[in-house]
């Protein structure tokens, strides 16, 4: 069977990019992917991207055909859309469509231009209505804050956690962005500017979660031996994992888990062949604090109840021992939607290779990335290895 | 024709018609299959049993509180009303559902498994929704 590898990697800084459109995002990632990697782009059979929102945030849809004949790919071309799990679903698709042997070289492109729409309650609007039941719950004003304010209540309440150990998500993330160029926001928070922020959803105030952003990140996915023809700058995809849960959240039997990443973990990590404790480094969802929290727990990475008191303890820092989100993750780095799955990659790849500069995590030989649609609607797990 | 839910447009749905009539005379349905018994809240027009023989039900909307939030900040379409409460209640069947909680008087009526109930509430522009109050 074919081996497949990510042989490029590339993104655009994430920000308000309040001056170009999704088309300039797109072109910048996949121009930078062809200049510094010597394929043809001929040789590129496939285009995947993921998007999460496209039409509603930029009134533009079909963005296959658009970005590929914009660059000038004769490459099959289509979108994904898996609410905020839209760049890692597209990188499965991509994966699949080359372990079949279907294509041999595909582009993943992450894809999103939010701030077209200027206005908050607009954006919360749009976000609501891809990520949550529209008619039942999305119609009722819930919000994804006010979703994970409900599972961060119960998941306090179930293991003592504390408030400060939650923000503590954030104070983290902000550290390991400061060695991040490409990161929104490059300057350190403190635990009391959290606490103190204007509230969102109580107990989570605005600086739980991530601001706006605008952006695009790209991978080239290829077969093991076509990767060295051109390249010696390469890992291994070696497992992939995608699940559900029900995307009404009054429905679920607890509120503080997230059974949909456990099982999207649990098969990429069979896949694989490795067991949490193999994992050295990992990006995961942290649209919200303690969205990373449970993440930690559902991926084995801490048992129930102790990523809180972890992370609170500096373990989960760039220079920790579970290093998590060294890019800054979705918090500092910077939240495009369909992007962020794919920036994810960017930042594993940079890892595993060796060449992630001031943030590099010693011999790290397992990466992982963890996305998630609203408070678990889909979840995809995806597994990379030096070999 | 009174439309059921804050910004939804499905109103051409036969279901939700229903629904929206009902909850102006002031009964609140859920649906029950014919075949296995499963029974929905809010209401399906098919069952995961494969069949889709259903029938209207009363539900008992007596519930208990199992979570809440106070949202600060809304979505567009809510922008005049925060700050508001979103209460999740479970009702008798074990069925739970999500709706605002109002007429909210004291910190006990946010009690975890304090009783509610669900009940009609008309809105302006010939809406109408369901939420809680403390029972
Ligand atoms: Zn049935």
């Amino acid at each position: 069977m074919n081996k497949v590898v990510v042989a490029s990697a590339t993104m655009t800084p994430f920000t308000d990019h309040y001056d170009r459109d999704i088309r300039d995002l797109a072109s910048e990632a996949i121009r930078d992917i062809f200049r510094k990697t010597e394929i043809e782009r001929s040789a590129v059979d496939g285009l995947v991207i993921g998007s999460m929102a496209s039409m509603s945030f930029t009134n533009q849809g079909n963005l296959g055909a658009l970005i590929a004949s914009e660059n000038n790919l004769n490459s099959a071309s289509f979108t994904v859309e898996a609410g905020e799990a839209s760049g890692q679903a597209a990188l499965r698709a991509a994966y699949s469509l080359i372990k079949s042997g279907m294509h041999e070289t595909v582009l993943v492109l992450g894809l999103e231009k939010v701030t077209d729409i200027v206005k908050l309650p607009e954006i919360l609007s749009v976000v609501n209505h891809v990520n949550m039941d529209s008619r039942w719950e999305a119609d009722i004003g819930l919000t994804l804050a006010s979703s994970w304010a409900m599972i961060a209540k119960s998941h306090m309440s179930q293991y003592g956690i504390t408030r400060e150990q939650i923000a503590s998500v954030a104070v983290k993330n902000h550290y390991n962005a400061t060695f991040n160029p490409f990161a929104q926001f490059k300057s350190k928070l403190r635990i009391e500017t959290i606490l103190r922020a204007p509230a969102l959803a109580s107990p989570l105030t605005l600086f739980d979660t991530c601001a706006a952003a605008d952006g695009a990140a790209a991978v080239l996915l290829t077969t093991e031996e076509k990767a060295k023809s051109f390249t010696d700058q390469y890992i291994h995809v070696k497992g992939t994992g995608l699940a559900h849960g029900t995307l009404r959240i009054a429905e679920r039997d607890r509120l503080y888990s997230i059974p949909a990443i456990k099982k999207a973990a649990k098969d990429a990590y069979e896949m694989a062949g490795i067991s949490p404790s193999d994992i050295d480094v990992a990006e995961v969802h942290d649209s919200f604090t303690i969205a990373e929290l449970i993440a930690l727990e559902e991926m084995g990475i801490f048992e129930p109840g102790q990523s809180g008191p972890a992370t609170e303890d500096g373990r989960t820092k760039k220079d920790g021992d579970r290093p998590i989100n060294t890019s800054g993750g979705m918090k500092a780095r910077g939240y495009p939607f369909g992007a962020a799955g794919i920036a994810q990659v960017v930042e594993i790849y940079e890892q595993l290779l060796g060449i992630a500069g001031e943030r590099q995590v010693a011999d790290a030989n397992i990466g992982v990335t963890q996305a998630l649609a609203g408070t678990g609607g889909t979840s995809v797990v995806h597994v990379f290895g030096t070999a | 024709m009174t439309k059921f839910g804050y910004v939804s447009v499905e109103d051409y749905v036969p279901l939700v018609g229903e629904f929206a009539e009902s909850l102006v005379k002031g009964k609140i349905f859920a649906t029950k299959c014919k075949a296995c018994g499963k029974e929905y809240f809010p209401p399906r027009e098919e069952c995961i049993c494969l069949n889709d023989e259903m029938e209207k039900i009363d539900l008992d909307t007596s519930a208990k509180l199992v979570s809440y939030t106070i949202i600060h900040v809304p979505p567009e379409s809510h922008s005049t009303m925060a700050p508001y409460i979103i209460a999740i209640g479970e009702f008798p069947n074990g069925l739970k559902t999500m709706a605002h909680l109002v007429g909210v008087t004291s910190m006990d009526d946010l009690k975890i498994g304090r009783p509610m109930k669900l009940v009609p509430q008309t809105l302006e522009n010939e809406r109408i929704v369901y939420k809680f109050v403390p029972a």
